[in-house]
């Protein structure tokens, strides 16, 4: 649980403050780092990076509407075939959540391969 | 397992971030679009939510103003001309980016880059038209000829460069996200090509139609289907006026021979018929304050980015405003502090074919004056977006490129036509409106025009010393007679044009007696102008409304030439629909008949207006579309493409000659007149009306011609404004139609300090996202304007905000 929260707090920081900066590829490499770094289970990192992903990019895009006060989601919406422009929210949420769970499966299957052989390099020892 | 189970992961990973930043054919990438920090949501902001107070911009020698007001109008004020357009391309690249670059692509013919190989027919065509080629010629022209200006041009470009090496991700315009590309470098041959595409998009010509309208009803039919001047031709320089130079001489040649072809081409696209412009000026004896007023409305594509961007650009020794075309320098329509100028279409023949023989197959040598010579081929490379390239190779005569040959549009037949075309040639319109916006009385204003060469322009002029004038500018080949009207033999030197019309025998007037100058793309002359004239296009109504109010007006106020560029008064239904009522109703059984007698009653108390929420003006448009179709079927059914008879000759053939065998039906063996037409095209639009009452709920004339603003790409429609109720038409002063109308209205009085107003249907922002891109539409679709006052530096009120162009230290 511990490793789920922290996952959970420093992947959202760092979208948070670096997320203006660099494309979202880099961001997963990010989320990636972390993940191994904290070194979660699959499940925990795989939810914990999904959610911070698909969180942060969620209430960004509800921010800006609010924030904006622009017609452009509306706009978009219909460009999209989407009935409501709410959906975009939901579907920025939803491909931010699909981002960060792989990248942070993938940070902590990444550790386990390692970990595992460091133990077994040490056993042979 | 582990490692299975990693790789697995890792490459969903990667499968993922490298599918969602991918376009699949109309989907973008959608990873990218819905980044909240890079993608489409960061388009929300409006631009003074974004504002900046100081900006670095290399190449400046001193420190720029640029001051916003409410409706985010920027006024620029530099304190000399480099700066001041290096300013210019900053600061419009900064709001209109993703257009001026479209524009620009679409001109180059390489549109098919970005939107696939549904362009790749225009493209070919733009290129085989020779307008990128002619765009080349004109930068080295401009390099040669006229240093000066081409070192503003660069500054121009610099700065629009500037805008694009610091665009981030997240302020690139949202049509870039959606299409998935970036914008490139932009250059003077940019700003030149954008000129050329102005002339693309105003200048027409029918002459292979009019080569086949010849083969089917013979020279005389022609000439009175199609006479050279209108029963009552309302010019544009006043008829009667004295020419005061001496015309050079051209004589028709003994012997004309015309090749005897069937064309089966599809032609290209014409101007949009009522397409056109209005432009006026009033003298003081005819205002109240004294002061003459001037007046203009481009009529063109009604898009969403708009054609225009308003500014104002300010060095210490000249202040300008108006309406700039995104790409290019200076203000195009507007005024100064001394004069003022608007602009109108000057429709002339300025596009001519040849038919060319060719020696062999190679097409490396072509038949001229009976001698072989020399041909050059220029290969256009066309990229298409997610295809390989497509080459076309473009035979290049003498005369100009071959458009139409057996590998373009003629169905695999031999032929070769080539276009001769004065936007071909080396031409610095750009010092035109560089001079203009400087002009300080009517000789700058000759001077200035004296560099205008294409698209040829009726260029309407005030002076706050009174001097009301017009000329109609640009290069016009001196021919004979006809010559141009239809396909010509290449090989014939007496079909080539040999001079050009010197400027000072183009046809201009000042300080006309009657008070007034005036332009609605009407005929320019009257008969006994000395060298001829020829135009398809020529208008017949809006030019004589408009000439019968200004005649009658005193007294005149600024509200009064505002409400006259929004006059709804159909001319056309005015004079047509009386024959036509009398006609439908000497047949007194058929006026009894159910709907009918209540349509004929609406229609004989229609006040021949076309505002919004009047029936009878979409009733009388319905049904003058079925007459003219029925009238013309015969025509209208050849395999070969013509032109038909305008409006205004076919009213004259129903009001004169009703039982004219014009009217027979040649397939059928009863004979037709005038009548039968009417009464069946008034059955089509009976049976019309009550299908779009069912479809649409009423038969409102805004309703029924739909009004659309539309994006430049149209499969972005919500990114248009379709329905918008306004009224007018084609053919009426307020020429607003389904897709066409007034792009830009402005109305100045000239004086001690100029009053100006402007308008058009749209914004000042590109962007869909801001509150300032389409917030001028509804004043616009309700004849408003906004106060185009030039302001000081000094002056602070309604400010949104400013920004300081700072040079790099």
């Amino acid at each position: 649980m511990i490793r789920f929260i922290a996952l959970l707090v420093f992947s959202s920081l760092f979208i948070l403050i670096l997320g203006p900066f660099f494309s979202y590829p880099i961001m997963m490499v990010g989320v990636i780092l972390l993940s191994y770094l904290i070194g979660g289970n699959g499940t925990s990192s795989f939810l914990a990076g999904g959610f911070s992903f698909g969180l942060i990019w969620f209430f960004q895009a509800v921010y800006i509407s609010l924030s904006s006060n622009s017609t452009l989601p509306t706009k978009m919406a219909e460009l999209m075939g989407l009935a409501d422009s709410n959906l975009l929210w939901i579907a920025t949420g939803v491909i931010g959540f699909i981002l960060g769970s792989f990248s942070g499966l993938t940070g902590s299957l990444l550790r386990n391969i390692l970990r595992r052989k460091r133990d077994e390099g040490v056993y042979r020892l | 397992m582990r490692y299975i189970g990693f790789a697995l992961s890792l490459i969903v990973t990667i499968s993922l971030g490298v599918a969602l930043s991918l376009q699949f054919g109309s989907i973008p990438s959608l990873g990218k679009l819905l980044d909240p920090y890079h993608g489409f949501w960061q388009n929300a902001f409006s631009e003074d939510q974004l504002s900046e107070e100081e900006i670095e911009i290399s190449g400046l020698s001193e420190a720029v103003t640029v001051t916003y007001d409410e409706d985010l109008i920027p006024h620029i004020y530099a304190q000399n001309e480099e700066d001041l357009y290096r300013a210019q391309g900053y600061i419009t690249a900064k709001h209109r980016l993703w257009q001026m670059e479209f524009q620009t692509m679409a001109a180059a013919g390489r549109l098919s880059e970005i939107v696939g190989d549904i362009a790749l027919d225009l493209d070919r065509m733009t290129r085989r038209k020779g307008l990128p080629h002619a765009a080349e010629q004109g930068v080295e022209f401009l390099e040669v000829n006229d240093p000066e200006t081409f070192r503003l041009v660069r500054a121009y470009a610099a700065g629009v460069n500037q805008y694009i090496a610091e665009l981030t991700d997240a302020r690139l315009p949202i049509e870039y996200k959606i299409l998935n590309y970036r914008p490139e470098e932009w250059s003077a041959y940019k700003s030149i090509l954008l000129l050329k595409y102005m002339a693309d998009m105003l200048v027409g010509d029918r002459d292979l139609e009019y080569t086949n309208l010849r083969k089917v009803l013979g020279e005389e039919l022609l000439e009175k289907l199609f006479p050279l001047f209108p029963e009552e031709n309302d010019p544009i320089i006043e008829a009667g006026k004295i020419w005061d130079f001496d015309p050079l001489q051209i004589s028709i040649p003994d012997s004309i021979k015309y090749p005897e072809e069937d064309i089966f081409i599809k032609t290209m696209i014409q101007p949009e018929p009522g397409i056109g412009s209005n432009n006026w000026a009033v003298a003081g004896s005819k205002t109240q304050s004294g002061n003459p007023i001037l007046a203009n409305d481009p009529h063109l594509g009604l898009n969403l980015p708009s054609l225009w961007y308003a500014m104002q650009l300010t060095t210490p020794n000249h202040s300008v405003k108006g309406a700039t075309l995104p790409g290019a320098l200076g203000i195009i329509s507007g005024f100064n502090e001394n004069i003022a100028w608007g602009v109108t279409n000057a429709t002339r023949d300025t596009r001519d074919w040849y038919s060319i023989q060719f020696r062999k197959e190679d097409r490396t040598e072509y038949l001229y004056n009976d001698q072989w010579i020399q041909s050059t081929f220029r290969i256009e490379e066309i990229k298409i977006k997610g295809q390989p390239d497509f080459v076309d190779t473009i035979v290049y005569t003498h005369h100009g490129p071959i458009v139409y040959d057996k590998n373009f549009r003629s169905e695999r037949k031999d032929l070769n036509f080539a276009l001769k075309w004065t936007a071909h040639l080396p031409s610095n319109e750009q010092k035109t409106f560089l001079l203009l916006n400087k002009g300080r009385n009517h000789e700058d204003y000759i001077e200035a025009l004296n560099f205008y060469t294409s698209p040829a322009q009726n260029f309407v002029f005030a002076s706050s010393s009174g001097d009301i004038a017009l000329k109609v500018q640009g290069r016009f080949p001196l021919k004979w007679k006809g010559q141009g009207k239809f396909l010509m033999d290449g090989n014939d030197p007496n079909m080539e044009w040999r001079e050009f019309i010197p400027n000072e025998h183009n046809a201009a007037t000042l300080n006309p007696e009657r008070g007034y100058v005036s332009s609605a793309n009407q005929h320019p002359v009257d008969p006994s102008y000395p060298y001829f004239v020829f135009d398809n296009s020529f208008e017949h109504y809006r030019n004589r409304r408009l000439n019968n109010r200004l005649s009658v007006l005193t007294d005149i106020r600024i509200e009064d030439m505002m409400n006259l560029q929004f006059d709804n008064f159909n001319l056309h239904a005015s004079e047509a629909l009386p024959t036509m009522l009398n006609l439908v109703q000497e047949d007194s059984a058929f006026v009894k008949l159910d709907g009918i007698a209540k349509i004929i009653n609406q229609l004989s108390t229609w006040d021949y207006h076309t505002n919004p929420n009047q029936e009878e003006a979409t009733i009388f448009d319905l049904w003058w579309m079925y007459l003219n179709r029925s009238v013309w079927q015969d025509l209208i059914g050849l395999k070969q493409e013509v032109v038909l008879p305008n409006k205004y000759q076919t009213v004259q053939l129903l009001k004169s000659e009703p039982e004219s065998n014009l009217f027979d039906i040649k397939s059928t063996t009863a004979i037709e007149t005038a009548k039968y037409h009417l009464r069946v095209s008034f059955d089509s639009m009976l049976v019309q009306i009550e299908n779009f009452k069912t479809d649409k709920g009423n038969i409102e004339w805004a309703t029924y011609k739909n009004t659309t603003i539309q994006h430049l790409v149209p499969n972005f429609k919500s990114f248009s404004h379709a329905g918008v109720s306004t009224g007018g038409g084609a053919g009426i002063l307020n020429a607003t139609s389904g897709r066409h109308g007034a792009s830009w209205r402005m109305v100045v009085e000239l004086g001690k300090e100029p009053q100006a107003f402007g308008i058009y249907p749209g914004g000042q922002s590109g962007n869909p996202g801001s509150r300032f891109y389409d917030n001028f539409l509804q004043k616009w679709a309700n004849g408003q304007y906004v106060n185009f006052k030039l302001r000081k530096k000094e002056d602070n009120q309604n400010i949104l905000f400013s920004t300081l162009l700072k040079p790099i230290s």
